[in-house]
């Protein structure tokens, strides 16, 4: 039976009422919010419509939808500081008029992101795979990377400020060391632990030093590799909105940064929303990646 | 392949500093004749696996020799393929992955001549449905039937077997003796077996001899009288069965009083 999500429906119509009757006496285009909101429903209806995770998108709809609705009817009626918190159709109209910077804030964390995931990810689960399977390495190096893993790397930025050519570069290194360690650490404990049965069946078919990393512990460790990049992806993107906020001249946080310096809390909101909404496109692609990857895992 | 011969074989499991090593097995001399179904039977702890992880080459022995054909193992090599109890199957390799990519590392056989050896060894263990799907998705008894798949790839002379089907439901496991003796007896030539188990049944039903464990050194061998094929609804009632079911039942008994050496 398909699930109904009765609910998300009636709360959408709802924000939509109070858009409509809200956008009357405002100064501000509704059309962007109104958009966000069809957006809004309309994954909720294709999810339902295709029966996977139709319950959870009913609820994360509605719960959306009741967040605006009370966001709407605090502002409307004037409850809160207009300038703290502006309308919904305010912040939302900001996705339309600053959209090229925005555009080009998101481009801009996009690629200092894949730098730091493009380096630290890979060079992280090799030194994790070297370290797991050497009991030397494991006693030397581990010690350490377990007192420096829980420090975050910003801790260093006004270090790494001033010994980088540059605070991009600044911002770069900050993302790599908040990927690296983590990667480093959980990829060595899986790495000495591996199954000792798909070791001697490899020992068993006569595979070679160079055969047995790359068929088999690459393979096996390969979920691991997924499950540190989702892991590593909400810090990294702390990290990045954090780093871009010291000095950087664009991206995400130098965003919200900028327009908090001036006081323009509208924007500060959109930009909020802007992350929120990247993180969430992001999160969705790499559960996609994930399920086509690892297929072979057990479902949980 | 010829005669194999452990001549007074030990072999301790390394401690941590400090502690005294535990020995698995203490002078353990027994021979195993070419294309010998032998099982291994005996309480648990008693050193089973430990035999077939040195018969297999996975350890070596820190006392004694393990001699083939008169000459050392590590110098006359056998071609030996392993079943585990929980199939030891890739499970990010699709089961005909899992059959053709022994046959390939083993045998040397091109991608295309394992995919057609292990579409042929899949329809021979009835799993020919199975053949696209991993690991994860088969049964227990299916991904046994797959793990014998791949180690029939690698042709091998020794085939060795650690409790294979232990952890299978009885309809499961008889389904699977079933196909291990059939496949064994239709092979040309059969190669050596060493089955371990702790079924006294299962050992009697399916080998030439059974041979008792233990804890850390064996006990006596007793060749078993029944002429192949088998069928158990006739050999577990006969009064030769029953006879070496309870002299068997009475060394695992006995053996309870033994300590490890």
């Amino acid at each position: 039976m398909k699930h109904r999500p009765i609910l998300a429906h009636v709360l959408f119509l709802l924000c939509v009422l109070l858009c409509l009757t809200g956008a009357r006496g405002g100064k501000h285009s509704p059309a962007m919010f109104l958009a966000a909101l069809c957006l809004i429903e309309a994954a909720v209806a294709v999810s339902c419509v295709r029966g996977k995770n139709a319950r959870a998108a009913g609820d994360v709809g509605a719960l959306l939808f009741l967040f605006f609705a009370v966001w709407q009817t605090v502002t409307h009626f004037g409850w809160a500081d207009p300038i703290l918190f502006p309308t919904p159709e305010a912040v939302f109209a900001v996705f339309w008029t600053q959209r090229a910077e925005m555009a080009a804030g998101v481009l801009s964390s996009m690629g200092l992101l894949a730098v730091g995931f493009l380096l630290a990810l890979p060079l992280g689960s090799v030194a994790g795979m070297a370290v797991g399977r050497s009991p030397r390495l494991r006693g030397a190096v581990l010690p350490a990377v377990r007192v420096l893993t829980p420090v975050s790397p910003i801790i260093y930025a006004p270090y790494l400020v001033a010994v980088m050519p540059s605070f991009r570069a600044a911002a770069a290194a900050v993302i790599f060391i908040g990927i690296f360690l983590p990667t480093l650490l959980s990829m060595s404990e899986r790495a000495a632990h591996l199954d000792q049965t798909l070791l001697d069946t490899a020992q068993m078919l006569r595979l070679s030093r160079r055969e047995t990393i790359f068929e088999v512990v690459v393979p096996y460790l390969f979920p691991s590799m997924l499950m540190s990049l989702r892991q590593s992806f909400s810090t990294s993107f702390m990290l990045l909105t954090m780093a871009e906020m010291l000095g950087s001249r664009t991206g995400m946080g130098y965003f919200i940064r900028k327009f908090a310096d001036y006081a323009d809390y509208t924007k500060v909101a959109a930009g909020i929303l802007l992350v929120a909404a990247v993180i969430t496109v992001l999160n969705r692609l790499l559960d996609r990646l994930s399920t086509r990857l690892v297929r072979w895992t057990p479902a949980p | 392949m010829q005669e194999l011969t452990l001549d007074r074989v030990s072999f301790a499991y390394p401690s941590a500093a400090g502690a005294q090593a535990r020995c698995a097995l203490s002078d353990v001399s027994l021979t195993i004749r070419p294309g010998e179904f032998v099982c291994l039977v005996g309480p648990s702890g008693c050193g089973k696996s430990t035999l077939v992880r040195l018969l297999a080459g996975l350890s070596q022995p820190t006392g004694g020799a393990i001699l083939h054909g008169g000459r050392p193992l590590i110098d006359a090599p056998v071609r030996t393929a392993l079943v585990f109890q929980h199939a030891g199957l890739f499970p990010w390799m699709r089961v005909a992955k899992n059959v053709a990519f022994a046959a390939r590392k083993t045998c040397g056989l091109s991608r295309a001549e394992a995919a057609a050896r292990a579409q042929e060894l899949l329809r021979a263990v009835g799993l020919e449905d199975g053949a696209d799907k991993y690991p994860c998705e088969l049964s227990g008894g299916m991904r046994q039937r797959a793990a014998l798949a791949a180690a029939l790839a690698t042709e091998a002379e020794l085939l060795l077997l650690d409790e294979p089907f232990s952890a299978l439901d009885h309809k499961s496991r008889t389904a699977l003796r079933g196909l291990l003796s059939e496949l064994w007896e239709s092979a040309a030539p059969r190669p050596t077996v060493v089955f371990v188990t702790h079924d006294i049944d299962e050992a009697l039903l399916l080998g030439d001899r059974v041979i008792f464990l233990y804890p850390g050194r064996v006990g006596p061998s007793f060749p078993v009288p029944f002429t192949r094929p088998r069928r158990e609804e006739d050999v577990l009632v006969s009064p030769a069965c029953c006879g070496l079911r309870k002299t068997l039942i009475s060394l695992f008994y006995q053996s309870e009083q033994e300590g490890t050496p």
